[in-house]
């Protein structure tokens, strides 16, 4: 596997918990902060929708996201790859 | 299908150039100098938009970022939204040259001249089997299936510093 990120806005302290995955043309459900553009590529036996999304989805947390939007997911017979956005679900006080 | 080799590799370290391009939509603006913020997810309000900007290649993430900031850079931006990241598989053609050479035998005659006993000389002629190497160069063509990242977003120009 292979995952990259560039940050577009400012990362926090890791998060925990569980990460959403909402796919290109969704609605995000709620208000956030943009902190980086993400992608992810696996290879070989790699090359799947839950291997590639699992990738993606490991990068947020580790910039304190709780979501990754915008996420689009191109499948190949020997690489398959998917971008996104990690954000930061802003709390509804 | 005989002669080619029909492997499919998945070259994602295999980066090529980054292609990008503009197209303006508004008066042209000096090059920026400064840093060039980008968003995917909203554009900056009060904001000028200066053009269209796309970027391309076989390249990581950052790379094509990075082409995309300076082409919004180049049209006097320093605000680049980015209204679709995505990849695209293609399966392309590519083609090698390798060494391909063997060792091959063949009987050379030889000429050997040999002392006899009452001082003459005779000269006689044998086979023997020499083994040398033959260099070749053969040419290999496969199918590569390929990952080409793209961006395409505009330009913004949202601070208006000396005017």
């Amino acid at each position: 596997m292979d995952a990259e990120r560039v940050l577009t806005g400012v990362p926090s302290a890791p998060y925990t918990g569980a990460v959403r995955i909402v796919m290109n043309g969704s609605p995000p459900g709620a208000d956030y902060d943009e902190v980086a553009v993400v992608s992810a590529r696996g290879t070989n036996g790699n090359a799947t929708l839950a291997a590639v999304l699992g990738a993606l989805q490991a990068e947020a947390p580790r910039l304190g996201c709780d979501a990754v939007i915008q996420v689009r997911y191109e499948p190949g017979g020997q690489v398959s790859s998917a971008t996104g956005v990690a954000v930061r679900t802003r709390p509804a006080w | 299908m005989q002669g080619i080799c029909l492997l499919l590799l998945a070259l994602s370290c295999a980066h090529r150039p980054v292609a990008s391009s503009a197209y303006a939509v508004a008066r042209a603006e000096p090059s920026s100098a400064g840093n060039v913020r980008i968003s995917a997810t909203r554009d900056p309000p009060g904001a000028e938009e200066l053009g269209i900007v796309e970027a391309h290649g076989s390249a990581t993430l950052e790379a094509v970022l990075s082409a995309f900031r300076q082409r919004v850079a180049g049209m006097g931006g320093d605000y680049g939204r980015l209204d679709v990241v995505a990849t695209k598989n293609a399966v392309v053609q590519e083609s090698r040259s390798y060494e391909c050479g063997s060792n091959q035998t063949h009987d050379e005659t030889r000429f050997v001249t040999r002392a006899n006993p009452d001082g003459t000389f005779s000269t006689d002629t044998e086979t023997v089997s020499v083994t040398t190497y033959v260099s070749q160069t053969c040419r290999e063509t496969r199918d590569v299936e390929v990952v080409t990242l793209s961006v395409v977003g505009r330009a913004f120009r949202t601070a208006r510093e000396g005017r």
